[in-house]
C-alpha cells in the first residue's frame, strides 16, 4: 500500500467516524429535548415534589431513605439520607 | 528444625503474628503457629483467613526446617513465661517441638506443617509506599467513624481510596464521616474496604519506617522489612462519600478554637451530658465565644463559655458529645477549624494545617434533634 493509499483510507475512517458523531449527537440532543419535557410536564403535574415529600416524611418517621439501609428503623439522623434530601 | 533465639525476639515473632491466630475451633490448624528455620532466620505465620501475618526475627539455625505449634495461643503465653535469655527449639517425632532454656525442657504439641494454609501470592497494580507515622495517623484519624453494626459490612470497614500520588482513607457509620487523605508515593487507582479491625491490628503491629502496600481485588498486602500482613477486601459497593460534603456555599458559620481547650470543656460535658447520645449544647455566638452545656436529671448540669472565634451566623445545635471527643482527640493540631452549615445539617471538624502540608483531615458530623 503507498502512502496516499493510507491517507485515502484514513480519510474514510475519519468521513465515517463523522458520520456516527453525527447520528450520536442528534441522538441525544433528541432525548434531551424529550427529557427537557417530561421535567417540564412533570413538575406541572407536581409528580416530582410528591415523591421528595414522600421521602422527606418516610425520614422525619424515623425511616431511612438512603440506598444503604433503605426502609429500617432510624434511630439518629443520617448523612446520607440527608444527602438525598438536600 | 533445630534453632537457638533470644526468648525476646521468640516472643517478639509470636505476638505479632498471633493477632491472626483464630479464636474459633473451624480448622484445628487455624490455631496454631507456623515456624520456619531459613537461612539464619526464623519466619513466624498464622492465619484466620481473613488476616494472615508473617513476620521473621534472626535466629542461630542449626538444622533447617519447619513446625507448627497446635495452639498458638498457649505457645505465646508459655513463652511470656519463660525466662530471659537463650532458648534452643528442635523438633521431634516429626511434628511436636522441644524447646530448652536454663535447665529444664517443654514439650510442645505440633500439627503437620502440610496442611497450614500458604500466603496468599503478593500481586496487584496498585502500589505504593508511605512512612508508617503517616499510615497510623490515617488509620487512627478514620477508624473512630467505622461502624461496628455488621448488617451492613462495607460500613465495619475503612475504605482505601486510592488515585496515584494520594492515598485516602474513609470510615463512616451513617452519622457521622471521617476522611483523611496524605500524599504518597505510588501509582495505580482502586478503592479497597478493608476491616476496621484489621487495620486497628495491623496499626498496632506496625514499628518500622515505612510500610509497602500492594493491593489486588480480593487481598491488600502490607509490607514491612519484617512483617507481611494481608487482609482480605470486604465486599461490596462504598457509598458516594463526596455526595454528603456539604457544599462551600452552604457554610453559615465558621468557628476556630484552640483544640485542647474545647477539648476539656467536651470530656466535662460528656460526664454529665443525659442519655445514651451525650447530648452536648452548643450555641455559636457571633465573634465572640461557644456557650455549652449539658445536663443530666439524676448528676447535675454544666454550663461554660469557650473562647471561640466565630464568623457569620450565630446559632444552637446540640452534639453528641461522644464523637465531638473522637474527633477532638485525633485532631493533632494547636487549633480547629468547624465550618457549620445549620443547626439540623452537617458540620465540618478540620485541623489548621500549615499551607505546605501535604495531608487533609475531615471530620463530618451531625447535631442531633432534641425537642
Amino acid at each position: 500500500m503507498s502512502l496516499v493509499d493510507d491517507i485515502l483510507y484514513l480519510e474514510e475512517r475519519l468521513n465515517s467516524i463523522n458520520q456516527e458523531l453525527k447520528e450520536l449527537r442528534s441522538k441525544a440532543e433528541a432525548l434531551e429535548t424529550q427529557n427537557a419535557r417530561l421535567w417540564a410536564r412533570f413538575s406541572e403535574e407536581g409528580l416530582l415534589g410528591q415523591g421528595q415529600e414522600a421521602l422527606s416524611r418516610l425520614y422525619e418517621d424515623g425511616f431511612h431513605i438512603c440506598h444503604a439501609h433503605f426502609a429500617q428503623p432510624r434511630f439518629e439522623e443520617c448523612l446520607f439520607c440527608l444527602a438525598l434530601l438536600k | 528444625m533445630h534453632i537457638n533465639c533470644l526468648k525476646e525476639d521468640l516472643l517478639y515473632g509470636i505476638q505479632v503474628v498471633g493477632k491472626a491466630v483464630s479464636g474459633k475451633n473451624i480448622l484445628p490448624i487455624l490455631g496454631g503457629i507456623l515456624i520456619s528455620a531459613t537461612d539464619n532466620k526464623l519466619i513466624f505465620r498464622a492465619t484466620d483467613l481473613d488476616i494472615a501475618i508473617e513476620c521473621s526475627i534472626g535466629a542461630d539455625v542449626i538444622k533447617p526446617g519447619s513446625i507448627v505449634v497446635a495452639d498458638g495461643r498457649r505457645f505465646i503465653e508459655i513463652v511470656r513465661q519463660l525466662p530471659s535469655g537463650n532458648i534452643n527449639m528442635q523438633s521431634i517425632n516429626d511434628f511436636d517441638v522441644v524447646l530448652r532454656y536454663s535447665k529444664a525442657s517443654l514439650h510442645i504439641n505440633g500439627l503437620d506443617t502440610e496442611e497450614f494454609p500458604l500466603l496468599p501470592k503478593i500481586e496487584g497494580e496498585v502500589q505504593g509506599n508511605i512512612k508508617t507515622e503517616i499510615f497510623n495517623r490515617l488509620i487512627r484519624q478514620t477508624i473512630i467513624a467505622a461502624s461496628t453494626d455488621n448488617s451492613r459490612p462495607v460500613f465495619t470497614g475503612i475504605l482505601l481510596d486510592i488515585k496515584e500520588d494520594y492515598l485516602t482513607m474513609v470510615a463512616t457509620d451513617s452519622h457521622r464521616l471521617t476522611i483523611s487523605k496524605n500524599a504518597w508515593n505510588g501509582h495505580g487507582s482502586g478503592r479497597y474496604i478493608i476491616p476496621s479491625r484489621t487495620m486497628g491490628e495491623l496499626s498496632r503491629i506496625l514499628s518500622e519506617e515505612s510500610v509497602n502496600i500492594v493491593a489486588s481485588q480480593n487481598h491488600v498486602y502490607f509490607q514491612t522489612e519484617k512483617i507481611t500482613f494481608v487482609s482480605r477486601v470486604i465486599n461490596g459497593q462504598y457509598p458516594d462519600y463526596r455526595q454528603v460534603l456539604p457544599n462551600k456555599n452552604t457554610y453559615t458559620t465558621n468557628v476556630k478554637i484552640n483544640t485542647q481547650k474545647f477539648l476539656e470543656s467536651i470530656s466535662r460535658a460528656t460526664l454529665l451530658a443525659r442519655d445514651n447520645n451525650s447530648v452536648v449544647k452548643l450555641e455559636f455566638v457571633k465573634e465572640d465565644n461557644i456557650k455549652m452545656s449539658a445536663s443530666s436529671p439524676d448528676i447535675g448540669d454544666i454550663k461554660e463559655e469557650i473562647d471561640a472565634v466565630i464568623e457569620g451566623e450565630s446559632f444552637s445545635a446540640a452534639y453528641n458529645g461522644r464523637y465531638l471527643l473522637d474527633a477532638l482527640k485525633v485532631m493533632e493540631s494547636e487549633n480547629i477549624t468547624i465550618d457549620l452549615t445549620g443547626p439540623v445539617t452537617p458540620g465540618l471538624m478540620r485541623p489548621e494545617l500549615e499551607e505546605e502540608d501535604q495531608s487533609e483531615y475531615i471530620y463530618l458530623i451531625l447535631p442531633i434533634r432534641v425537642n
